[in-house]
């Protein structure tokens, strides 16, 4: 039993750290793939929804008896049409960051990009 | 090495079961995610009982020392998803400890073991992650490997530490006289 730090211990620090820094160029700089994983919710009275926000894409979804037209497209998310009778939501513009939210509550209807910005845990694992 | 008797054996197994709880519960009630911005974090100070079991050639205690403590510390503190996780994590980890001695033991110490095992436990947790939430926990991953490498190393240096102070296994004969006990 070795009882003092050798250089096959530091080896292998110094080969997770390279990966860690690896990984966070990967995973945070690379514009290939900034919005990996991020997925754009839509919560209805009834149901959440799931997309991906890489996927380019148009979603119809009726909530509350109001269809709203979802698109998604460079990583961002819009509310194209609604039937609903005040149009905020549409008037909302485009969404990308994590984090960010289109309401519309007529439709009780809430879009949001997942992501670190609400800064809460969805898990505490232990 | 001397053969250990199996009172020994158990009397040792319970106690490094007994401080890994301990050490899991205050983990759980002083959260290190108070101090660094990261939700979450441990240092993983409970497997720092398994390194010692492992590197004391007891294989076998330390992954039935590792389930058991998943599984108390599941019933008493945990639900059903943190039991999911810290059984993938805890697990996979003493498996990758155990398999890292068997071909490294004349070349790493506790340290690098420390590191594999914290490294391996939350890769294992982010897979388990994957299966229950969706693709959006690989985003965490290098903050994750970060905060694994540096708690490995923290852990580590501890088990090296107390390894110095109390050699558990193997009993060495210096390791008795030293406790004032008579070699076997």
């Amino acid at each position: 039993m070795i009882r003092r730090v050798t250089k096959w211990d530091i080896a292998v620090v110094i080969i997770f750290a390279a990966l860690s820094l690896f990984s966070v160029f990967i995973v945070y700089f690379s514009p290939f793939t900034s919005d990996i994983g991020r997925t754009v919710k839509v919560y209805t009275d009834s149901e959440v929804f799931r997309y991906e926000l890489s996927e380019d894409s148009v979603y119809t979804v009726t909530s509350n008896g109001i269809e709203v037209e979802i698109k998604v497209e460079d990583s961002t998310v819009r509310v194209e049409k609604s039937g609903c009778p005040d149009s905020v939501c549409v008037h909302t513009g485009r969404i990308s960051g994590p984090g960010s939210v289109i309401i519309c509550v007529p439709a009780h209807l809430r879009i949001e990009i997942e992501g670190e910005a609400d800064g809460d845990a969805d898990y505490t694992i232990g | 090495m001397r053969t250990i008797r199996s009172a020994e054996r158990i009397a040792v197994d319970a106690m490094l079961l007994a401080a890994a709880l301990l050490l899991s519960y205050i983990e759980a009630v002083i959260p290190l995610g108070a101090v660094i911005p990261v939700p979450g974090a441990k240092l993983g100070l409970a497997n720092i009982a398994a390194v010692m079991l492992v590197m004391g050639g007891r294989s076998s205690d330390a992954a039935v020392v590792q389930a058991a403590r998943i599984i108390i510390n599941g019933i008493l503190f945990g639900n059903l998803t943190s039991f999911v996780f810290s059984a993938a994590g805890g697990m996979a980890s003493v498996a990758a400890i155990i398999l890292v001695y068997r071909f490294a033991s004349d070349k790493l110490s506790a340290v690098g073991l420390s590191v594999i095992g914290a490294v391996i436990h939350n890769i294992a947790q982010m897979a388990a992650a994957y299966f229950v939430m969706g693709t959006g926990v690989m985003y965490y991953l290098p903050v994750m490997l970060i905060c694994a490498t540096a708690s490995g190393i923290v852990t580590g240096l501890l088990a090296l530490l107390i390894q110095r102070y109390l050699p558990l296994y193997p009993r060495t004969a210096e390791a008795v006289e030293s406790f004032g006990g008579r070699g076997e």
